[in-house]
């Protein structure tokens, strides 16, 4: 039984190709498994991946798909995976309680105009920003990019949040529910956003890119102190490999048949939809971003700092 | 053959049904995608490398698990079912366990073994134990007692009697249980992979549709497919059954 466990690369498990690989580039870790999550974002790491540009840095990067960026982050705290995807607040979440010894390593997306908005319907009670207040909004949850992001553009135009309804769903499910009228309006990224104008002729109320938001880092990928100390090398060829992933994203038309493939978008809508801002290299100023908003929104209790969670950047 | 066949006519009907709903516009056709859809994609994902990797891991997931679990229940089963004072000194503790749902012990499994396959196939192992272990012991039961004492009447050593009244008794129930575990077993490993997340496998192809996308034939193409394998195993252990234990009547007596 074991023996057939054991030769069951077919089951997906431990590869018996481990051995191989061409680790002689001096990485100390030359294959790494990282978890992801079926995203738009996750294009330049798998124009890295099907480009060849780990493998020219000695690296191999071996994918695990997660649900969310929570269970993402949970594989890398249980050893699982090395790098985790996903978006930035359950790291800081994890990393203010104690929970695990978060560090960044690459950045991922930030908001660009148009990639993420509050849209409601034809039929919907809200017309303009300032009708958001009382209503039922859907998020994916609560303390997420969705909420906060749609409490802090709010609470820009003055709107008042405190009387909101959060109705959290799942994102494929939310045109759906604006059609229906079970939510009001509803927090929608890329590819989502264009399926919802598409399906449910949704329309933007305001878009997440701007005012306090605008530019505003979205998702990462982080991993643990121990592993970053341990594998300084193996990290550096990642983050070069991303680096010059991120540059070559520039071109769509590499992008997006990587989008139909991984995202599961279909081709139309990722003809049409609007990326978001690919970037690698972390900032410590601009991330500071984040753990200000969660502190700004509640979420946080207490101020803390980006800048030494931030793993060293190559390049 | 011709069950198999009434079974697909249903199965037909169905479709019709959910083709006529869709077209009809009673629900939007993106929201979910008709028969017509679906089955074309389907056809589609089958020249997918990916997906056949997907199913494969699945397939082979399951068919471990199962494994695992007949080798584990029988004998526990057996066990619980000859030693009365061992089946109620350890009938609190399987009453307790028993009704607690796999996918409630991701989180734990996560932790202790990991995320790779040996999750679902521990989780699968976990759900598809109890039917087999209770027929087994169910099965002990229900020996007609002429048949034991007989045997001992005439002298059967108690290994002897075990293995040639016993077990061919038992053997049918055992199998009826093994019939219901293939299905518990497969529930348990798609949901593993949707839940968890997985490297392969026919529920992490579903999770990735539906997470990510705005694919919802890819969606109904995964579960469509699930339901085909099931049906096939179930048909399969049923043919298997029916030819192995021409003597019992257990399988037309069980519920299925």
């Amino acid at each position: 039984m074991l023996a057939t466990l054991g030769a069951c690369g077919a089951l997906g498990g431990e590869d018996s190709s481990k051995a191989s690989g061409g680790g002689d580039g001096g990485l100390e870790k030359p294959k790494i498994k990282v978890a992801l999550l079926p995203v738009v974002d996750l294009a330049p790491l798998r124009l890295a991946q099907e480009g060849g540009y780990f493998k020219a840095e000695g690296l191999e990067v071996e994918a695990v798909d997660a649900p969310s960026g929570q269970a993402s982050m949970t594989k890398m705290i249980g050893g699982e995976v090395d790098i985790a995807f996903s978006t930035y607040m359950p790291f800081f979440v994890a990393k203010s309680k104690g929970a695990a010894d978060i560090r960044l390593v690459a950045d991922s997306v930030s908001a660009s105009p148009k990639s993420n908005a509050v849209v409601t319907v034809p039929a919907s009670p809200v017309k303009t920003i300032n009708d958001l207040a009382g209503k039922k909004i859907a998020i994916t949850d609560k303390n997420t990019a969705s909420h906060l992001l749609t409490v802090s553009v709010m609470k820009d135009h003055g709107v008042d949040t405190s009387k909101v309804q959060w109705v959290p769903m799942a994102l494929p499910n939310i045109s759906a529910a604006l059609l229906s009228g079970q939510v009001d309006a509803g927090y929608l990224p890329e590819p989502f956003l264009t399926q919802a104008s598409k399906v449910a002729g949704a329309t933007p109320v305001v878009d997440i890119a701007t005012g306090a938001t605008q530019d505003f880092p979205l998702a990462g990928f982080g991993s643990l102190g121990s592993f970053v100390d341990k594998n300084p090398k193996t990290l550096a060829a990642f983050q070069r490999a991303m680096a010059k992933a991120v540059r070559d994203s520039a071109d769509r038309s590499k992008i997006e048949p990587l989008i139909v493939k991984y995202a599961k978008v279909d081709a139309e809508t990722a003809s049409l939809l609007t990326l978001p801002t690919f970037g690698s290299t972390l900032d410590p100023r601009r991330l500071q971003r984040v753990p200000d908003l969660l502190l700004q929104t509640g979420v946080l209790t207490a101020k803390l700092d980006a800048a030494p969670m931030l793993a060293p950047q190559a390049g | 053959m011709p069950r198999f066949l009434r079974a697909l006519a249903g199965l037909a009907g169905f479709f019709l049904v959910w083709e006529v709903i869709v077209q009809a516009g009673l629900v939007r056709k993106e929201f979910l995608p008709p028969p017509s859809v679906v089955l074309v994609t389907i056809f589609e994902q089958f020249g997918e490398t990916q997906f056949i990797r997907d199913l494969i891991a699945t397939f082979l997931a399951w068919a471990i698990a199962l494994l695992i679990a007949v080798a584990i229940a029988v004998p526990a089963g057996l066990l619980l079912g000859s030693i009365p004072g061992l089946r109620t000194a350890t009938a609190v503790v399987v009453e307790f366990l028993r009704p607690i749902p796999a996918v409630a012990l991701i989180p734990l499994v996560l932790l202790l073994i990991g995320g790779g396959p040996e999750a679902k196939i521990t989780l699968a192992v976990y759900a598809s134990l109890w039917p087999i272990m209770f027929n087994t012991i169910y099965a002990l039961g229900e020996i007609d007692p002429v048949l034991m004492e007989t045997a001992k009447a005439c002298g059967t050593g108690k290994f002897r009697t075990l293995t040639s009244v016993a077990l061919p008794h038992t053997a049918p129930f055992v199998f009826t249980g093994v019939r219901l575990s293939a299905n518990i077993a497969l529930i348990a490993v798609v949901s593993t992979e949707f839940l968890a997340g997985a490297k392969l496998g026919i529920g992490n192809f579903i999770m990735q549709a539906s997470t990510g996308s705005t694919r919802f034939d890819l969606v109904l193409a995964g579960t469509v497919v699930v339901g085909a394998l099931g049906f096939l195993i179930n048909g399969g252990l049923e043919m298997i059954g029916r030819r192995a234990f021409r003597w019992s009547t257990v399988d037309r007596e069980a519920i299925s």
